[in-house]
């Protein structure tokens, strides 16, 4: 890999995280609907959209992660079961202590029930008030990197690919 | 893919089912009570330091090494 692009790259990088704002450009997603598993129906209802990001996007998007997870382990700001999107978690790593919290319980007799809660999940459906009220309070984000998370978030469109023709444009707003 | 008579009508009608499925996810939201966040006490992050050109290299290998329509 050929890397003498890498200081106009850098650069275009840093415009975004210091200026406090993500290209509109770069956050159009081109939505691919993909097949959940075979057997089922062939109704719209069982594909999974897959949305598909620029290069550039998902290269600021990474360096701003990894950015605000420097910031949220210093201060211990996730939540402690929190398993997914974090370093050094995973499905084994919250298995195990659940499978540790039955044995305790079993161990001391006592009672123990569990409750799954399966989210319907379609893109974009995190509920952006919270989130930022979250990235404030519990996260302790402010300022220019706050500015960045909202300008990430919103506004944002995206256009459904099937074999390489696409949608009008639809916006998330 | 479902039947229809061409890609890009396709296109638009999961656009659509897509958008519908959005809206009524986001409708269920709409008299959630308010939610409070933890406060949490910590040197507030307000500035990003800007990243240096080793960093933006190790960066770009580690994502994956694909593209879309959108890099062309």
């Amino acid at each position: 890999m050929s890397f003498y692009n890498v200081p106009t790259i850098t650069k275009l990088v840093n415009l975004s995280l210091s200026n406090g704002v993500f290209p509109t450009h770069w956050k159009q997603a081109i939505v691919g609907p993909l097949f959940k598993k075979s057997g089922l129906e062939l109704q719209l209802a069982n594909y999974r959209p897959v949305s598909n990001l620029s290069f550039p996007s998902k290269l600021i998007e990474k360096d701003a992660l990894y950015r605000l997870n420097i910031h949220f382990d210093t201060y211990n700001v996730l939540p402690k079961n929190q398993s997914a999107y974090r370093r050094n978690h995973s499905c084994e790593t919250a298995l195990l202590r659940f499978v540790n919290n039955l044995l305790d319980c079993m161990e001391k007799q006592e009672v123990t029930a569990l409750i799954e809660i399966d989210l319907s999940a379609a893109s974009d459906t995190v509920d952006h008030t919270i989130l930022l009220g979250v990235f404030h309070s519990q996260y302790v984000v402010n300022g220019t990197v706050l500015a960045w998370v909202v300008s990430y978030l919103r506004p944002h469109s995206c256009r459904v690919s099937v074999n390489s023709t696409e949608s009008k444009p639809r916006s998330l707003e | 893919m479902p039947q229809s008579t061409n890609d890009g009508e396709l296109a638009e009608k999961f656009a659509d089912f897509l958008m519908d499925k959005i809206s009524k996810i986001r409708k269920t939201f709409e008299d959630f009570p308010s939610f409070r966040p933890n406060v949490k006490y910590a040197q507030p992050l307000e500035n990003f330091e800007d990243p240096t050109e080793k960093e933006v290299k190790r960066l770009i290998s580690e994502l994956n090494t694909k593209s879309c329509e959108l890099d062309l």
